[in-house]
């Protein structure tokens, strides 16, 4: 474990010196994100100019949701998405195994080998809309729905992490996978509201079949409305199932691989 | 005109090859404004309907669906990429701007292709909604189709002016997120752009190009224009039409001027 600690401190030493060597660039990423932050942000005001709730869900609870979206999202790019997106090309120009030979468990290193540090300013400002609408909600916030909400921000994150692994699983049957993932994307874009907007099968698949409920919705009822030890339970068991099925996806992907070097 | 079809005909045969990414790529399409959509019935349920109709929000959307189809250009990046690495070299030895011709081909092969991929999806859509499009004129339908040429020409020589911005730029991605930004604000491509009153000038919204790409064409096709808006509207887009021809034959002839690559 510890050395598993020592290796991430490397790691995201290493990518914020790649990363700063080009500031330019490093800066206008960080605007492209803070632009894309505050378009949302904007869409929302839009929503709420028209009404006070929005699906059972007033102007502060929306906002929340909003933070926890963005603090997911920010944490799947920090964390996974240089790394997802680059196991195709691995496979296709067969140089997985150069990376699967380190002497470190194969999903750490295929999923943690580099991290993109310009999500770091915008997953503050998730965290802090999130802090600043939940004091504006003056609900009280006990330590259980906090740990709880924790926990789910983390399980959808998990959730999240799981279905790109076995979408960028294909890539050991298929090369054209670019438009899964902005399929895929266009969806989880619907994570910024409440999945409540939709009805009937719509709101079962947006749920659980294409999970944006559980991924994004799910961690902020946790914070605004609260959920039972039985529901918490339930959507933690869901995270560690589907995490359960990419893993087995991916493994049985590597027997079809073949290596262009060894 | 010779060599411009026969451009068309081989982006055609090429994208032929791409059919799986097409038919993922346009159902995702679809995505985004039915999602819109799906937030602003909710708004209109709880606040009673008044400026937000079921009925309007449901042609509205399925309006966009539609102009996006048709109206869509990407290739600033693409052809900025290009640009910056040289790639368009060879093409400045032939006699007419081969460059602008093949990002109209590209554009339109991949446009064919995505249309016709797209009707079973659209047909289905329609039907979900209730066929909110069903009152529709033959004139509204006829009317429909100027400003939505419009609108492709004026967002297609936007896309570009963006990519020929790589003269001089190095981050034509950059400048065409801002670019989608401002557009998805000011466009009506998220939302209607009544519900901008007050909150963005009305004057800025008449003036500025993005509103003659989308929202022009989707009132015109629903039919809530009257004819003195409808040509307004018409003249606008003839009048943004030629200041992004302009623009782009300036920064073309600029561009090529200080303009040096690999290769030849």
């Amino acid at each position: 474990m510890k050395r598993y600690l020592r290796l991430l401190l490397h790691i995201l030493r290493f990518s914020f010196v790649v990363r700063l060597e080009y500031r330019t660039d490093f800066i206008l990423n960080i605007v492209r994100s803070l632009v894309g932050f505050l378009l949302n942000l904007f869409t929302l005001e839009v929503i709420f100019a028209q009404t006070r709730l929005l699906a059972g869900w007033n102007r502060e609870e929306a906002l929340v949701l909003y933070g926890v979206f963005v603090c997911i999202n920010e944490l799947w790019y920090f964390l996974f998405f240089l790394n997802i997106m680059q196991i195709p090309d691995l496979i296709r120009l067969g140089e997985l195994d150069k990376v699967l030979l380190m002497p470190v468990s194969r999903l750490f290193i295929i999923s943690l080998r580099n991290f993109l540090i310009f999500s770091v300013p915008n997953l503050v400002f998730g965290i802090l809309i999130i802090v600043y609408n939940l004091q504006k909600l003056d609900q009280g916030l006990s330590l259980l729905q906090a740990f709880s909400a924790v926990l789910l921000i983390a399980n959808g994150l998990l959730v999240l992490y799981s279905l790109m692994l076995s979408i960028a699983s294909l890539a050991f049957w298929t090369t054209q996978l670019h438009a899964f993932w902005e399929a895929y994307s266009m969806f989880t874009d619907a994570g910024k509201y409440p999945v409540t907007i939709f009805d009937g099968v719509s709101r079962f698949v947006l749920t659980f079949i294409l999970p944006i409920g559980v991924i994004f919705t799910f961690p902020a009822q946790a914070l605004v409305h609260g959920l039972t030890i039985v529901q918490v339970l339930g959507i933690l068991f869901f995270g560690q199932a589907i995490f359960f099925l990419a893993r087995k996806i991916f493994v049985f992907g590597l027997k079809h691989y073949d290596s262009a070097s060894t | 005109m010779r060599a411009i079809l026969r451009l068309l005909t081989t982006e055609l045969m090429r994208f032929s090859s791409y059919r799986a990414d097409i038919i993922i790529f346009t159902c995702g399409q679809f995505v985004f404004p039915l999602i819109m959509m799906s937030v602003f019935l909710q708004v209109s349920a709880g606040i009673g309907q008044g400026l937000l109709t079921m009925v309007y929000l449901k042609q509205y959307y399925f309006a966009v669906i539609l102009v996006n189809m048709f109206s869509g250009a990407w290739h600033g990046p693409f052809l900025g990429s290009d640009i910056r690495q040289g790639k368009i070299l060879p093409y400045l030895m032939r006699p007419l701007d081969v460059t602008f011709w093949l990002m109209v081909v590209n554009n339109l092969g991949e446009k064919a292709w995505k249309i016709t991929i797209a009707i079973p999806g659209l047909i289905l859509i329609y039907h979900v909604l209730g066929q909110p499009l069903a009152q529709m004129t033959w004139l509204q339908i006829i009317s429909f189709i100027p400003p939505v040429v419009g609108g492709t020409v004026i967002s297609f020589l936007v896309q570009h002016c963006l990519a020929l911005s790589a003269f001089w730029v190095s981050e034509v991605g950059a400048l065409k997120n801002y670019n989608d930004t401002v557009s998805y604000i000011v466009s009506g491509k998220l939302y209607p752009l009544e519900l901008l009153a007050g909150i963005v000038p009305l004057p800025l919204l008449n003036l500025l190009h993005y509103k003659y790409i989308y929202y022009f064409p989707i009132q015109a096709l629903i039919g809530r224009l009257a004819l003195d808006e409808y040509l307004q509207g018409l003249g606008m887009q003839l009048a943004w039409m030629s200041i992004f021809y302009l623009l782009y034959r300036t920064l073309w002839a600029r561009g090529l001027r200080t303009y040096s690559g690999f290769g030849i």
